[in-house]
């Protein structure tokens, strides 16, 4: 607990860096990216996950714990190693646009690693796993009773997703939107490798403290972005509860 | 019984465990990487200058070990600033004017390595703070492949073409010292002044627009491989990657002229290894080692040792002489204001 | 009933097909890397280091040699934290299920917060507060921070999920506390010990945020390494960096799978 309070301690016996920090301009931008691409980054993922989710809490098919472990895998990886991971496949010279020069002639997508889309990519690729594993969870004790007498009277598949499994299941869902979202918000790694004109707020924090010694600066931007993940991780959590 | 076995059994599993768990402990006894001998470099890129070549040399005829270090020369000067009351770094490796800058601040101690008289005066700082090991001159580092079909860009003019859109690449010159060396001359060609920073800046806005990336590390691989066609970076590195690696790759001197630049080193105040590194700085000027530096085509301080088969594969003396020298006071005396102008009329609000 | 092709086949063949595409889709690029290690490095354009020409093994063996230090200090990092979070995080998961103490909820609370703050955040708290203490210290003290609230969640649920009930009848038939923890309540912990460690080391063996900040070039661990290596490094050799970063977490994987580790995976997933 004593680095945060060093930190908060530093970023309030300077309160200029606060509005510094606030202020329009790079950190704001900053902060703005950071919070648009993490909310984009949980629901998206979260979205992907629920169909592997519940598969795996429900059925059981041959080689399924090889597919399960292959998914939870990333959970592991430092953002560094996502980063590379995209640049490998989307990189200029990347394996998809090798691919898709060798069936179309055309080399598609290539250097797209290093636009948004690529950074996207990359946070999707660790937060995926991230979901489906804590939605898993949650599905498991999903009681196959209301289901069931659901179908008996006379639900399709899909209306007892709309009006049986997801509302059973939205809290599990918002707090698993919290859990990727929070790490998302953290993540410094694979903006360090993939994020090119794109800035988000770690990546800020980073160049404040090593290239301009400004300690005070990344203080309050580290508040600012512990604040806004602390807030929308309430506003989710509020939900799951 | 039964629940006696089975309890034995858990313990058995719980010690088993434990041991399991306590096994990575023995990596202790391992010899730690810091106790044979060492000197730590701040900045010290594989890929730079041939530093991996020449901390391999060192190590191989000293036993000594440099490991890499991935700071650029501004970066590097804050991490001496920052570690001032509590040295890490033994010393550290720059581009000129932040060299000049952090010596300056304090940050270094004098030391006249051995051949110290070798070094041009107007390379050296006449107490020992900082001394050049060796020149470089700003180009344009072009992989012809990765410029798929695009002609080779000859002049800053050329750099604003729409065919170079996302082509072009320049590392962020507040990591780097080599890219504010480009910043700094380039205003200066534009007709600017350590004072009036507005012709370079007008220049690298228009540029912007085919910019990729303002990277804060050594992009020498993602050029090499083709991932960036064009860097705008020390000539060194790209005939490095012509001669030595072989890849398709030209070295352009701009039409409109360039900049030379020492790269030099000082030694940090508080030096945890100063003994050590005094006699690593004395190497680092020995013909063996300047040789070894030359093998990147970075051109070595010492007359003489630059090897007559590599000087032959540089452009030719009449590219070489539209590069000046620039003043390394003003440009440390502009670093921090022209590093500040950039961040936010260039980078801007990092969109 | 005799239909071949049932709504409900559908749906299920459907879900494990996009399961599987996930999969794959998510392994892809190591196995993609893999092959730029062992099978075609010019793949991806030129490479740059001479030395790293001789094949795989010339490879590894030159990869091994550029970082081999970092490899050991990030083992030396794993031997210690791992221990140390067992040995603290247990007691300590068990007094506050067990024996609540006056505090010890918003002890709980506090103790559980790295989890809930930005991965930065912490890591810039801790070297901002770092004055003189020695490295690999911080690092220890940075990852503890990470992985304490991963055993304290882990063993907490365990001890829950077995209840109080055996501890009780042990005390009623005369053991003292201490007889009753060791004989009692530890060995029916140890699944939840060997999933806790298993997760605090994967935890660690990956963490970049504070490894990277408080790297110095003497002390810097293997994922600071990697980042080093994907900057300076040609492709094969980064590629057989990261396979070499992965060789002890894919068998940890697996071997989680064979144990049945959902506990595990929700406790990484937190």
């Amino acid at each position: 607990m004593w680095p945060l309070a060093r930190l908060a301690a530093g970023a309030f016996s300077s309160p200029d860096a606060f509005l510094k920090v606030l202020a329009a301009g790079r950190y704001r931008t900053s902060l703005v990216n950071s919070l648009a691409l993490s909310t984009a980054a949980a629901f998206v993922s979260v979205a992907l996950a629920i169909v592997p989710a519940w598969v795996f809490a429900r059925e059981r098919f041959p080689g399924r714990d090889l597919v399960r472990t292959a998914v939870s895998l990333p959970l592991t990886f430092s953002g560094v190693l996502v980063g590379f991971l995209v640049i490998v496949m989307l990189g200029r010279i990347g394996a998809v646009p090798k691919l898709a020069g060798l069936l179309t002639g055309r080399e598609l997508f290539a250097g797209s690693a290093f636009t948004l889309a690529g950074l996207f990519l990359a946070y999707l690729y660790f937060e995926i796993p991230r979901a489906v594993m804590t939605l898993e969870a949650a599905f498991r004790h999903f009681p196959l009773e209301l289901d069931a007498a659901a179908r008996s009277l006379g639900a399709g598949p899909i209306a007892r997703l709309l009006h049986v499994t997801l509302p059973y299941a939205a809290p599990a869902l918002f707090s698993t939107l919290a859990v990727t979202f929070s790490a998302s918000m953290g993540s410094f790694g694979v903006a360090l490798v993939l994020a090119r004109r794109f800035t988000v707020a770690p990546l800020e924090i980073y160049t404040e403290l090593t290239a301009f010694l400004n300690d005070a600066v990344a203080g309050a931007l580290c508040i600012a972005l512990a604040a806004l993940t602390f807030g929308v991780d309430r506003l989710f959590a509020r939900r799951s509860a | 019984m039964l629940r006696f076995v089975s309890g034995a059994l858990l313990r058995a599993c719980f010690i088993i465990t434990l041991a399991v768990l306590l096994a990575p402990s023995a990596a202790f006894a391992l010899p730690a990487a810091g106790e044979d001998k060492i000197v730590i470099q701040y900045d010290c890129i594989p890929n730079y200058a041939n530093w991996g070549g020449v901390t391999a040399l060192y190590k191989q005829v000293a036993g000594v070990t440099v490991p890499p270090d991935p700071k650029g020369s501004s970066v590097a000067m804050a991490a001496l600033e920052k570690e001032k009351d509590n040295p890490v770094a033994d010393c550290a490796y720059y581009s000129g004017a932040i060299g000049y800058q952090a010596a300056q601040k304090g940050l270094h101690q004098p030391y006249k390595p051995k051949g110290w008289e070798k070094i041009p005066d107007s390379l050296k700082d006449p107490n020992g703070l900082w001394w050049t090991v060796h020149t470089g001159t700003i180009a344009f580092v072009v992989n012809t492949k990765a410029l798929a079909g695009a002609p080779v860009p000859q002049s800053f003019a050329d750099l604003l073409k729409p065919v170079y859109k996302g082509k072009v690449a320049y590392d962020d010159p507040t990591w780097g010292g080599t890219s504010f060396t480009f910043v700094y001359g380039l205003n200066e060609l534009m007709g600017g002044t350590e004072k009036d920073f507005r012709p370079g800046l007008s220049y690298l806005k228009k540029l912007d627009a085919n910019v990729s990336s303002y990277p804060r590390e050594s992009i020498y691989n993602s050029v090499l491989r083709g991932e960036v066609p064009i860097w705008i970076n020390a000539d060194g590195n790209g005939y490095k990657m012509k001669y030595v690696d072989g890849g398709p790759v030209e070295v352009v001197i701009p039409a409109e002229g360039t900049f030379t630049m020492p790269l030099v080193m000082g030694l940090a105040v508080g030096a945890p290894h100063a003994d050590e590194t005094k006699r690593y700085f004395d190497w680092l000027l020995s013909a063996p080692a300047q040789a070894e530096f030359a093998k990147s085509f970075f051109r070595p301080v010492v007359a003489g040792t630059l090897p007559a088969e590599l000087a032959t594969k540089f452009l030719p003396d009449a590219d070489y002489k539209k590069a000046r020298a620039l003043d390394l006071s003003n440009m440390a005396a502009a670093a921090d204001a022209l590093k500040k102008a950039w961040l936010d009329e260039i980078r801007g609000t990092g969109r | 009933m005799s239909l071949p092709i049932s709504p409900r086949r559908v749906a299920r063949t459907a879900g494990i097909a996009v399961a599987v595409a996930l999969a794959v889709g998510l392994v892809a690029p190591l196995v993609v890397t893999a092959a730029g290690a062992f099978v075609h490095a010019d793949w991806y354009g030129q490479r740059s280091e001479g030395a790293a020409a001789g094949g795989a093994l010339g490879l590894f063996r030159y990869v091994l040699g550029l970082w081999s230090g970092a490899l050991v200090t990030s083992l030396r990092l794993v031997g210690t934290v791992v221990p140390l979070a067992l040995l603290i995080g247990t007691p300590a998961a068990f007094a506050f299920r067990r024996r609540p103490f006056p505090g010890s909820g918003s002890l709980e609370t506090l103790a559980m917060t790295p989890l809930a703050i930005p991965g930065i955040a912490l890591a810039v708290g801790l070297l901002l507060g770092a004055g003189r203490a020695p490295r690999f210290g911080l690092l220890v003290a940075g990852h503890l921070a990470y992985t304490l609230p991963l055993v304290l969640k882990t063993v907490s649920n365990a001890l829950e999920r077995e209840g109080a009930d055996l501890e009780r009848v042990a005390r009623s038939l005369g053991a003292g506390p201490w007889k009753t923890a060791a004989w009692v309540t530890l060995p029916r912990l140890v699944p939840g010990l060997v999933l806790s460690a298993l997760l605090v080391f994967a935890v660690s063996w990956g963490e970049f945020n504070v490894s990277f900040l408080l790297a110095t070039p003497i002390v810097q661990t293997f994922p600071a390494a990697l980042y080093l290596t994907y900057t300076t490094n040609s492709f094969p050799v980064a590629a057989a960096a990261t396979l070499i970063f992965l060789a002890p977490i894919v068998p940890a994987f697996l071997a989680i799978q064979a144990l049945g580790g959902e506990e595990f995976r929700r406790g990484l997933s937190v």
